[in-house]
């Protein structure tokens, strides 16, 4: 299928070239706008064909040929050299920093007339430019798709009269939101700062976290039209090879017009993209990041987005949270278990009371179920229909609550919860067992660490509700076992979602329900880390000083 | 499966490997219509049979189609859960047992204690499964008999502490009347006044439990199946395999006492036999022949099976 159509393109692009020529003969003499009707996958292939010409104007030419004179280009044609040299300074308004830009003239108006060099030949004076630059930042290019993909990033180009290439030199400076801690996943220990939309900036915030030179972040660019930068970060000798190459050749494959945001790539690369669980791991901490390469994943960065994906993801990645670790490790196990068990009532105890209430009202304790159903007496609804309205309408609530501006934030919160739950409840619309049901689990829902599962809950839970309402206590026992055979079955990038539970691995459980000491998780994750099981040695823990308890140093072994 | 056709000869193989491939279905069906009507007659009266089967087998095709990993997944899972409903459920009628119920031991002698040992024995018979995931295992082999070996005295010692806990709960006439002994045992019961129906908490661990023993029965039998008839691919069988268990689990009893009178007599001696002794016999011959052959021809490489 592909081959033929690249050939098809060829065929069309020589055809419409020939067509172009004769356009360019014909409007180089009237010097007019380009009025050319040609569409924007031709205009992108003709591109990357074009070369740079020796002759200056009819570089420019093509320059504005390509980019129609956009308004926030600016290319300032200026003499160089005590020669006279016609030489050219292309780059993109907004994104460069002045200062590189005048440090740059400035190098190439005087220093030039510093040499001793004079009426020699044009390409010598490129040459002495190109030296007196500062090499680390330049690059040569000798097309116009390298050309315009510096000047997109950032750069300036510089070209000069009577040589077919131009330098690209670095001159970024494009304004970046301010450090601010990530809204959506808040810690009450940790640090403040969260990733930003500049890809550069978002690295440089991994880099200082882990200093080793074994950190390397590999670069490749995804979208045709956006060609937006994409950065891949991971621990040579630890992160998986396997997972690795096929990540790349993931990544490769995508062919598309832009990348706006980490989730188009998400979505590409996922593995399971019908299933409602997230198979990719989205966070905007860098120490969630870095704490993740340091197990032996890998990360995503996408420019433009301060979502950075991480991979291979496990369930339990999404109910782990920063605060765990930085307390101690009782209070770090009981909040982790708290949160896991809110995880399983946000998705089930709605299912759970519909099932109890209309099929085994035997189940409750006399006297509960009886105020229960003097609740319930008047309600002109089935109690299935209650509870899903209830929860429709808390979804709104929720979802309006998102949307608002924050100043309106807590006047909707007023109105949706107190007034309309209030107004509910004292006409005898909805029972108060459902209603503490739907805030309950509501609020059981908020705990999760990372949006993206709680999401999941928030789904699964009507089809629960369903079950539950259908089948009782065998359709809650059904929901149950569906997603345990749906979890364990999934797979993110070879590694097993359900781990380390299902499949059971010992090592892993140090970090899992409970969360043992620093010192005592001697071992880096089985499956992602297994290359270099070790993590550090054993026998760190406090000693009574003096007291020569101390176990030999060994690094921990995996099996 | 592939011993049996390789020592028996195509037709005398295969058809003691669907002999056994019929008592997968066997035990499967009869294991999804005690739980059916467990569950009917506790939690759900009225609701039909053919509804409360098809639910749980469904979960099974469910993951039997996903394969074999998760069915050992799933199986990890759901033990620690198991482990700790089950335990609660025995514990908690302990305090309500009393001890008297078990007297006189051992008052006609060992012969009958001996006799009715072979009850259990048959239970091993599940461990036919084994032999069917066996190859799918990636542990050793000293690690798969460790743990199964392990796994049986558990169950062993699961059935004993039930055994005591019913006859010492109910008392040994009534615990021998009841049609579900253990249920009723812990629907005597009640903490205080406020939980007054426990039940759930071991009608909950054992249909997780039968998942678990379904989804290898119906893998088994559809991997067996495949093995028969050439096929590739077994999850080609594994709707019609629970379509017709399901048929069977309904249409093959009344009601759950003829399965219990059906397993009186016939099935203690006959599945000792059948269920322990024949695959084993199998598998050794299968064993020493390899041996043999290897000894004949030491150059050829083993596992030519």
């Amino acid at each position: 299928m592909r081959p033929k159509f690249t050939i098809f393109k060829k065929i069309r692009s020589l055809f419409s070239r020939r067509i172009h020529k004769k356009k360019k003969k014909r409007q180089s003499g009237a010097g007019g706008p380009y009025t050319d009707f040609k569409d924007i996958g031709q205009r992108e292939a003709d591109m990357k064909k074009m070369f740079l010409a020796d002759d200056l104007d009819e570089n420019l030419q093509r320059v504005t040929e390509i980019s129609g004179n956009s308004y926030d280009l600016s290319i300032i044609r200026f003499l160089a050299g005590p020669d006279e040299i016609k030489a050219a300074l292309i780059y993109i308004d907004g994104m460069i920093n002045n200062d590189s830009i005048s440090n740059l003239l400035r190098i190439v108006k005087i220093d030039t007339f510093k040499t001793d060099i004079d009426g020699i030949d044009k390409t010598e004076i490129y040459e002495t430019i190109k030296n007196r630059l500062l090499a680390s930042e330049n690059n040569e290019v000798r097309d116009l798709e390298g050309l315009f993909q510096g000047i997109s990033l950032g750069d300036a180009a510089l070209l000069i009269d009577g040589t077919a290439r131009a330098i690209v030199s670095e001159a970024k400076g494009w304004q970046v939101r301010a450090l601010t801690e990530p809204e959506a996943e808040t810690v009450l220990r940790g640090p403040r700062e969260g990733f930003v939309e500049s890809i550069r900036a978002s690295t440089a915030m991994i880099r200082r976290r882990i200093r080793s030179p074994n950190l390397w972040i590999e670069s490749m660019t995804v979208g045709n039209l956006t060609r937006t930068e994409v950065a891949i970060a991971y621990i040579k000798g630890l992160a998986g090879e396997e997972i690795l190459e096929e990540l790349r050749s993931r990544l490769e494959s995508i062919d598309i017009d832009g990348v706006l945001e980490s989730g188009t790539i998400e979505e590409f690369i996922q593995d399971a993209p019908e299933s409602p669980f997230p198979t990719i791991f989205r966070t905007e901490r860098p120490d969630r990041v870095a704490a993740n390469i340091l197990e032996g994943r890998v990360a995503i960065f996408t420019d433009g987005t301060p979502f950075v994906l991480v991979l291979p993801a496990a369930l339990l990645m999404y109910l782990q949270s920063p605060d765990d670790y930085s307390e101690v490790w009782p209070i770090g196990s009981f909040i982790r278990f708290l949160r896991m068990f809110s995880f399983l009532i946000s998705i089930f105890l709605p299912g759970v009371y519909i099932a109890v209430l209309n099929y085994h009202p035997e189940l409750l304790p006399t006297s509960l179920l009886l105020t229960i159903q003097q609740t319930e007496e008047g309600v002109p609804f089935p109690l299935v229909v209650e509870l899903i309205i209830m929860e429709l309408a808390f979804e709104v609530l929720r979802e309006a609550g998102i949307r608002l501006p924050k100043a309106i934030g807590s006047a909707m919160s007023i109105v949706g919860a107190l007034i309309l739950g209030e107004a509910a409840f004292q006409a005898g619309i909805v029972s108060p067992g459902v209603v503490i049901i739907v805030a309950f689990t509501a609020i059981a829902s908020f705990t999760s660490p990372s949006f993206s599962l709680a999401i999941t809950a928030r789904i699964l839970r009507f089809a629960v509700i369903l079950l539950g309402a259908t089948l009782g206590l065998l359709g809650v026992q059904f929901a149950f076992l569906t997603l345990l055979i749906h979890v364990v079955s999934l797979r993110s990038f070879g590694i097993p979602y359900g781990a380390p539970f299902g499949p059971l691995i010992q090592h892993d459980l140090k970090d899992s329900v409970v969360r043992t000491h620093w010192w005592d998780m001697i071992h880096r994750p089985r499956l992602t880390g297994f290359h270099e099981p070790g993590r550090q040695p054993t026998g760190q823990g406090p000693h009574t000083p003096g007291m020569d308890n101390r176990k030999p140093k060994k690094r921990g072994k995996g099996k | 499966m592939q011993y049996s056709v390789e020592l028996l000869g195509k037709i005398s193989g295969g058809a003691l490997a669907s002999f056994y491939l019929f008592l997968f279905l066997f035990m499967g069906g009869t294991d999804l219509r005690l739980y059916g009507e467990v569950i009917k007659t506790g939690f759900l009266p009225r609701t039909p049979l053919v509804v409360i089967i098809s639910i749980i087998a469904i979960s099974a095709v469910l993951v039997v189609f996903c394969g074999v990993e998760p069915i050992g997944r799933s199986a990890d899972i759901i033990f620690p859960l198991f482990l700790l409903m089950i335990l609660a459920s025995f514990i908690v009628p302990l305090f309500f047992a009393d001890f008297g119920n078990l007297q006189p031991v051992l008052s006609r002698g060992w012969a009958p204690v001996l006799l009715a040992a072979i009850v259990p024995t048959t239970i091993s018979a599940v461990y036919t499964n084994l032999t069917m995931i066996a190859p799918s295992i990636s542990e050793e082999k000293r690690t798969i008999m460790n743990s199964s070996l392990w796994s049986l005295l558990a169950s062993s010692l699961f059935l004993v502490f039930f055994s005591i806990a019913v006859i010492s709960v109910l008392g040994p006439s009534e615990g021998f009347r009841a049609t579900f002994p253990t249920l009723k045992m812990i629907r005597s019961i009640s903490i205080s006044t406020f939980l007054e129906r426990v039940e759930a908490l071991t009608i909950f661990p054992w249909g997780l439990g039968l998942f678990i023993n379904l989804s290898l029965n119906l893998y088994s039998g559809s991997k067996g199946l495949s093995q028969i008839f050439g096929l590739r691919d077994n999850r080609l069988l594994i709707l019609p395999m629970a379509v017709i268990w399901v048929t069977f689990s309904i249409q093959g009893y009344q009601n759950s006492f003829e399965i219990l009178e059906f397993f009186e007599p016939l099935f203690h001696v006959a599945g000792f036999y059948f269920l322990l002794l024949v695959p084993l016999l199998v598998l050794w011959v299968a064993y020493l022949l390899k041996r043999l052959r290897k000894q004949q021809f030491p150059h050829q490489k083993e596992g030519t099976e």
